[in-house]
């Protein structure tokens, strides 16, 4: 891995962010309606929670089944701090990220000391947990009943109140994540948890402190999940338990798996899929002939994700962008290695 | 007295649903030591067979053909399952399969939908509903069922994977998949073998809980990770100990339902689960040497 | 690889167009009615037959005719019991099918969280859903254009604690499934129990996934209360139900209206036999004197449903059935769909309407309108349902 490559990728992504900056600014005003800005909101916020993923695990190879709870935690950060206690927002969503940091410090240290597959299985037990603890402590969360009435978020004497306002922090806080996440996978951190991708011990030997970048990838990922958890809560006013359980990790994943984990773009293009698929299958599959309800949903969201993974494997920017940088050799020789385990 | 017969009680809960995570546990342990594959839809084949096992015997099917014909079909799907959806992909990464499994587990429990609806069906007991009492607990027929059948069901796995030729060839994969190889076994089929016997097992396991808890379309979920739990507890790589982890799951679940409140009974489970990755992440009860199946 | 990416993109950005320019024509003409509903999603049992009930009572009203000449075009999703594709099925009817109201909102944290949308866009939302919140916040919250079928807990509680005084039934234990259907119920009895002089000696809690709980129940059995309630729906008090007489306890068992189905009958088996709940009239639409205003509705309900999809209809679809019909009167009264118009018939000119869940008298203040008379304490007798007077 020489360094003319990646300063090739950095360059090439950059202009990818000047580009999606520019889009999203003309954005809003191409759309027909409302309807489509909401939807980029809740793409947004995914694709904030996904590049954090990226990080974690394009870059270190770790499996997360548990970021549905680090996004949990920022979202009650936010709702108890400024609807509870009426406190400003911003100081919500940096309770949050404070929270998610120490969690993250909490279940790393430990984690990291595992394999590649019990990380998944800790992260996943720790989901169940934090998930227990937002159900059973109504005294603060308001437990299964919800919690409602969180007020629009505000900083500097601005109310965030229509869609338009939430649509474009949430993406300027996107293309800043992309924008960090591209300078720190080309600096000296991201060369060193890149080489924990492709061999362990090789990068060990070198002298990388494993743990301490391992836990850096996985509290940047939890950061960026609070942040979009916090802005989630603002923007939708109601929050539950619910919301944070396992399954929404597990679509998380399905996220970042069908971008691809290996790619920059992966986390925020596998958002894009996902929320437009589902929400298309919700038009196309009446026009089928199926007028019965979600199961035909679930059904064909459930054969396209198989048939993708096969066809794709390593999501659909993974592919793209080893073509583009021909970096494939080498990562099909990682990838048998592990299938072979 | 009485807390004699609470804790009789408690005992009882957990061996029941401890023999049902046992069951899909097993399967969860084949699976992975043959595919490398964490199969997510794991638990769905259970809820598959509940319902078939339901459809048919309502049909008019006497119990025990209705059971066996469902256990048949679900191998079945189990198998189409491999050819269609892992073995394209059997050599992607990790995370690929594990949303290639879930995506199955989508289709399985839409499906469902389609075919049996949303409501909960029910299946009557295989024997009878009177309570035995033991020390002024309760104890049914279908546990015992339970019990006995995840039971039999280990012994009839340690006989198929020790005593036929079959069985063999699918351990010898699973210690060495090259050499076994070399020897003209085929890891494909293996594959194909491993995951319809664990659908057929996981079948299996949905019918014993069908008269307990009823059926329903969204069952295999709570069931899968219960199942998987079980089998990380027990190692993953090795079937008696996922056994013995799926009992250990189920009597600390009925415990911490009888003791605490059942609505930390999950946190429990899980909470288990990370000390044992934590403090011991080779399983309770691993053996640093030896058989994995 | 990546002119297929792209075409992938495009495909997808072409047909999300296509899909929204074929739904914007017919304006005028027709009234456009949307719905959302957990039609799949660990709501589906309620869900599913609210959808099917709106669909149907559509087609009725547009064979019929339709309203004063106009046809009726429902929009409806399943929004898989999940919030997120709530919001946006809720966005989507506002923005882009321009609905004219939505009905739906199965459960009540998907309503809670579509109630700011429609507030914001002051278009009519009649919710399916039975939390007090959605029409009485607490943080009193502007609610002006939410409206309410389902009974909540605040009219089922005091139904059942009223039961358990006249019965003399005063040490009771209370479980209640660990969601929000649950815990809502709970809520609202350790507020209300007091007042009735109940007290509860046991509070506990079990999973909607519950398949075993004999262990807990040892607990319960112990503090010997003179009746246990359980509150859930069909399928794990089916399985509370069943434990709680097998360890030997044959005390009353109270269930909540949320067991009103002939699953709990088939789940529960034997030991469904005398258990006691509060419902709707629907149930026992036919064991009703004549007098009863809402019986003929109730009948030809239950016919029709029937006949439609070889299933009886359950209480739930009865909200849909009543939040089709209030709006098509509020319709009517309002002359047309103007928004304002048909908010304003709804809450002020519908006094008195007779529906299936009871008789609604929906007025400023009460944007729900039913009491605890909706409700008839039903028991369990020989597989069937007997009003329990």
């Amino acid at each position: 891995m020489d360094t003319k490559k990646f300063t090739r990728s950095y360059k090439l992504n950059l202009y990818g962010i000047a580009l999606l900056l520019f889009a999203v600014i003309i954005f809003p005003f191409l759309v027909p309606s409302n309807y489509f800005i909401s939807m980029f909101i809740l793409i947004g916020l995914y694709g904030i929670v996904c590049t954090g993923l990226v990080v974690l695990m394009g870059h270190t190879g770790q499996i997360s089944l548990g970021h549905a709870a680090f996004y949990g935690i920022g979202a009650y950060s936010s709702a108890i701090v400024s609807g509870k206690y009426d406190l400003p927002p911003l100081m919500g969503v940096i309770t949050g990220i404070l929270i998610a940091c120490i969690v993250a410090l909490l279940i790393g240290i430990p984690s990291f000391k595992l394999k590649e597959h019990y990380l998944a299985l800790a992260t996943l037990g720790f989901g169940v947990i934090v998930f227990t603890f937002l159900k059973e402590w109504t005294s603060l969360t308001g437990g299964l009943n919800g919690f409602f009435g969180i007020p629009p978020f505000e900083v500097a004497g601005f109310t965030f109140t229509n869609d338009l306002s939430y649509y474009f922090i949430v993406w300027a806080i996107l293309v800043i994540g992309l924008w960090f996440v591209n300078n720190l996978i080309h600096s000296r951190t991201g060369r060193a948890l890149k080489s924990i991708h492709g061999s362990e011990s090789a990068a060990e030997s070198i002298g990388i402190n494993l743990m301490t970048f391992k836990l850096k990838a996985l509290i940047i990922s939890a950061v960026f999940a609070s942040v979009a958890g916090s802005f989630y809560a603002h923007y939708i006013s109601f929050i539950n338990p619910q919301l944070f359980e396992v399954m929404t990790s597990i679509v998380f994943l399905i996220m970042v798996v069908i971008g691809g984990s290996s790619s920059l773009w992966g986390g925020l293009a596998g958002a894009i899929i996902y929320v437009w698929l589902v929400e298309l299958l919700k038009d196309w599959v009446p026009l089928l002939g199926f007028s019965t309800g979600g199961e035909f949903e679930i059904v064909f969201f459930g054969v396209l994700l198989v048939v993708l993974l096969i066809f794709k494997p390593k999501g659909l920017m993974g592919s793209w962008m080893e073509k583009k940088l021909f970096l494939s050799q080498k990562k099909n020789v990682q990838n048998k290695k592990g299938a072979a385990l | 007295m009485e807390s004699l017969s609470q804790l009789m009680q408690l005992l009882f809960s957990g061996l029941t649903i401890g023999s049902i995570y046992a069951l899909i546990a097993i399967g969860f342990v084949i699976t992975y030591n043959i595919t490398g594959v964490l199969n997510f839809a794991q638990g769905e084949f259970a809820m598959l067979g509940a319902l078939l096992t339901i459809s048919m015997s309502s049909a008019g099917l006497p119990l025990y053909l209705a059971v066996i014909v469902a256990i048949l079909i679900v191998m079945m799907v189990g198998g189409l399952f491999e050819r269609a959806a892992i073995y394209p992909a059997r050599k992607s990464s990790v995370a690929t399969l594990i949303i290639i499994t879930i995506g199955v587990s989508f289709v399985f429990r839409g499906a469902a939908i389609f075919i049996w609806g949303t409501q909960p069906h029910s299946l009557t007991p295989f024997s009878g509903n009177t309570p035995i009492r033991i020390f002024e607990a309760v104890l049914l027929p279908q546990s015992l069922w339970a019990v006995g059948i995840s039971l039999a069901a280990l012994a009839g796995m340690y006989y198929f994977f020790n005593k036929t030729y079959t069985g063999k060839a699918v351990t010898a994969c699973v210690m060495n998949r090259f050499a076994a190889q070399l020897m003209g076994i085929k890891p494909e089929k293996m594959s194909f073998l491993s995951i319809s016997l664990s659908a057929g097992l996981g079948a299996l396991a949905g019918i014993i809980i069908a008269p307990i808890s009823g059926a329903s379309y969204q069952m295999g979920l709570m069931l899968g990770m219960k199942a998987f739990i079980a089998a990380v507890i027990g190692g993953l790589t090795n079937a008696p100990a996922a056994v013995l982890g799926a009992f250990l799951i189920g009597i600390i679940e009925a415990f911490s339902e009888g003791y605490l409140s059942s609505g930390y009974k999950d946190a429990v489970s899980f909470a288990v689960l990370l000390l044992v990755l934590f403090f011991m992440p080779n399983g309770l009860f691993s053996k640093k040497s030896g058989k994995r199946v | 690889m990546k002119k297929w990416v792209w075409l992938f993109v495009t495909v997808l950005f072409l047909f999300t167009i296509s899909a929204c320019s074929d739904s914007s024509s017919g304006e005028g003409d027709e009234i456009i009615i949307g719905g959302v509903f957990s039609a799949s999603g660990p709501a589906a049992p309620l869900g599913k037959g609210e959808m099917d009930t709106v669909k149907m009572l559509v087609d009725k009203v547009n064979e019929d005719g339709g309203i004063d000449g106009k046809k009726i075009k429902l929009i409806s999703y399943d929004d898989k019991s999940d919030q997120n594709e709530a919001v946006l099925s809720m966005k989507k009817l506002i923005e882009q099918e321009k609905v004219h109201a939505v009905i739906g909102g199965t459960i009540s944290g998907n309503t809670l969280a579509m109630i700011p949308l429609a507030e914001k866009s002051e278009i009519p939302f009649i919710s399916l859903a039975a939390s007090k919140q959605i029409h009485n916040p607490d943080d009193k919250s502007s609610r002006k254009w939410i409206f309410k079928t389902a009974q909540g807990d605040d009219v089922v509680i005091p139904k059942v604690l009223q039961y358990l005084k006249d019965e003399g039934l005063t040490k009771i234990a209370w479980l209640n499934v660990a969601n929000a259907y649950g815990t809502s119920g709970h809520t609202e009895f350790a507020a209300m129990a007091k007042d009735f002089g109940i007290e509860a000696v046991v509070e506990e809690e079990f999973e909607a996934t519950v398949t075993d709980a004999k262990a807990m129940l040892t607990r319960v059995k112990k503090e010997k209360p003179q009746a246990v309630v359980v509150w859930g729906t069909a399928q794990e008090s089916a399985v509370i139900t069943k434990n709680i007489r097998q360890i030997g306890m044959d005390v009353p068992i109270i269930n909540s209206h949320g067991i009103g189905t002939k699953q709990f009958i088939e789940l529960a088996g034997a030991e469904a036999e005398g258990i006691i709940f509060p419902i709707g009239r629907l149930l026992v639409a036919d064991q009703l004197g004549d007098d009863d205003k809402q019986k003929e509705k109730l009948l030809t309900y239950q016919k029709d449903y029937e006949a439609e999809f070889n299933a009886p209809p359950s209480t739930f679809g009865g909200h849909s059935w009543d939040a089709f019909y209030l709006l098509v009167e509020a319709i009517k009264k309002a002359d047309g769909t103007d928004p304002k118009k048909v908010r304003d018939a709804l809450e002020k000119d519908n006094g008195g309407f007779v529906g299936i869940s009871g008789v609604f008298n929906i007025n400023e203040k009460d944007h729900n309108g039913l009491s605890k008379d909706s409700l008839v304490m039903v028991k369990i007798k020989d597989g069937g349902w007997v009003i329990n007077e």
